[in-house]
């Protein structure tokens, strides 16, 4: 397929048919052009993947099908942490709820949303859970008059530093 | 006689759910009405929401089918299945043939439970509650199966990376063999009770339109994507679990509405019972679990005489398998549409990452859109056919 300019291929991985990344400023347009151009017309999934190393940065990702062959497609965009990405769900309204999951997870902004707001978790959560650097916590268990505070989970362990 | 204020009343913010027995677990709608009219309807997920996806990332890997099971809880074996094949796909093992065969006559008895429910609580909706009655009462069946062979009705945890547990018995043969004899005849009455009822009909037909268009702009898949006349199906798609070697028909249909998605469903159970035959007919002895050690555990009896079978079984139990680096996405046809695992893998014995992409998500996100302008009676109906799980919503 022709490529369009924002587009770089990524190293074939067996489960996708295809793997792309793009910069965070080219998303609308690379997926634009792959839903007109090459009928990549139907998005499975938007996600993220946090990383604390080398250095934080999120991955957003964005799989696509193909309405013809069902060809998979992977699309990947690096952003930093407070970094803001344009949201997708003017080219799928589908694509609203999850970009909300998105935020609430991993503390994702997207420009444009037309309601950025927590989706699973409640309204007064602290923090985005799905970053690698939140902790596992165990809640203890409340009887009356007998609070403890929450304690780390001790199986975890990230393996970093701050 | 009204009055004109009464006629033009003022709206009205009404709140269905989150415990409402017909919104199919704890799923909140804040509704907007005129009188009985839907303004606008706004669902709100996130009462089931455990952090499942947080917690398999300090799991060993064969603790995470007990979490995944969990996720969408009615069909258990579909997570384990898709989440097993991410994780073979990674290692690259091929599971024997036996445990794939095993693992589709689970798989589609429990699309047939899950359908079974569906349709049971579907129609208690609208107060046919004998249908409920035949749905659950043969849904029972199905568990008493899952039960004799795995030990647990809902939540199996019956797969292994590699293969599956446990052998069928001949318990369970022969149960299976009879429930396959007994069930077109239910299906049967099941369909005669409804298919051309007068109330199921009109309650049903031209409710809840969702075109090809609108399910590829909201994400939808499964029953709701084939109602609207698209044969999207992974079991035809991307075969996995020796898919296509068995011969079934995808059921589509071309309205859209929720009779159409009732139809679809009812013909999928059909196609499963017949998936279920050709497996079990095609079912040979042999090894249910890939004799590769560093993944699978060694059987009982080796670790009588070999010291190597018990480091592995000590390695495997302690610390679990290490699948080598990648990321890799897998998805299975569940009965609600496409579940999908991305996995991230960093070598070490937990996931990275699991992502766990569930249909109903998609589903329950769309009633947005779908539910304005229905009748706050026809809402019950909408829901019921999107046939959304909570709990893998929230996960």
């Amino acid at each position: 397929m022709t490529l369009h300019p924002s587009l770089r291929e990524d190293p074939p991985n067996g489960s996708f048919g295809a793997r792309f990344r793009c910069s965070p400023q080219d998303l609308v347009q690379a997926l634009l052009f792959l839903k007109e151009q090459h009928m990549y017309s139907m998005l499975v999934d938007v996600t993220a993947v946090d990383f604390l190393a080398p250095h934080c940065h999120t991955d957003l990702l964005y799989l696509l099908r193909r309405a013809d062959s069902w060809n998979t497609l992977l699309l990947t965009t690096s952003i930093s942490r407070h970094q803001a990405v344009a949201s997708i769900s003017s080219l799928w309204p589908g694509a609203a709820a999850y970009e909300r999951e998105v935020y609430d997870l991993f503390g994702v902004q997207f420009a444009n949303h037309p309601k950025l707001t927590r989706i699973l978790l409640p309204d007064d959560w602290v923090g985005h859970p799905l970053r690698r650097d939140h902790p596992l916590v165990e809640e203890p268990v409340l009887f009356k008059n007998d609070v403890q505070p929450k304690i780390p989970s001790e199986i975890l362990d990230y393996g970093h530093k701050d | 006689m009204a009055t004109k204020t009464e006629q033009h009343s003022s709206v009205l913010e009404l709140n269905l759910g989150p415990q409402h027995p017909s919104t199919h677990g704890v799923l909140r709608l804040k509704l907007k009405i005129d009188g009985e009219k839907v303004l606008s309807a706004e669902p709100v997920i996130g009462y089931l929401h455990t952090g499942i996806e947080k917690e398999c990332e300090s799991r060993s890997y064969q603790q995470i089918f007990t979490l995944v099971d969990r996720a969408d809880y009615l069909s258990a074996p579909f997570s384990e299945q898709v989440f097993a094949d991410a994780v073979e796909h990674l290692i690259g093992l091929e599971v024997p043939e036996r445990a794939q065969h095993l693992r589709v006559i689970l798989m589609e008895l429990s699309r047939i439970t899950s359908h079974l429910l569906w349709l049971g609580t579907s129609a208690l909706e609208l107060n046919m509650s004998s249908v409920f009655m035949y749905c659950f009462a043969e849904r029972e069946k199905i568990l008493s199966l899952f039960e004799e062979i795995s030990g647990a009705r809902m939540f199996p945890s019956y797969w292994r990376i590699g293969g599956v547990a446990h052998d069928t018995t001949p318990a369970f043969e022969a149960t299976l063999q009879q429930w396959m004899r007994a069930f077109p005849a239910l299906w049967k009455e099941l369909d005669g009770l409804l298919t051309d009822n007068y109330v199921w009909c009109s309650r049903t037909q031209g409710i809840g339109l969702i075109d090809r268009q609108m399910c590829l702009d909201l994400m939808a898949t499964g029953p709701v994507l084939r109602a609207a006349g698209e044969p999207y199906d992974l079991r035809k798609i991307t075969p996995y679990s020796g898919y296509e070697r068995y011969t079934f028909s995808v059921p589509t249909r071309k309205e859209g509405d929720s009779y159409a998605r009732y139809l679809v469903r009812m013909e999928e159970m059909r196609e499963s019972l017949s998936i279920v035959e050709q497996a079990f007919q095609a079912m040979r002895p042999g090894p249910i679990l890939h004799p590769n050690r560093k993944f699978t555990l060694p059987p009982r009896e080796e670790l009588v005489y070999s010291m190597e079978a018990v480091i592995h079984q000590f390695k495997l139990t302690s610390r679990g398998i290490e699948p080598p680096r990648g990321t890799v996405y897998r998805s299975v046809e569940s009965p609600r549409g496409e579940l999908g695992h991305y996995l991230v893998s960093d070598g070490s014995h937990h996931p990275y990452r699991l992502r766990i992409r569930d249909p109903s998500f998609a589903h329950v996100a769309l009633l947005e859109r779908i539910l304005p302008g229905l009748f706050l009676s026809d809402v019950v109906v909408v829901i019921a056919s999107m046939d959304p799980i909570l709990g893998g919503v929230d996960r």
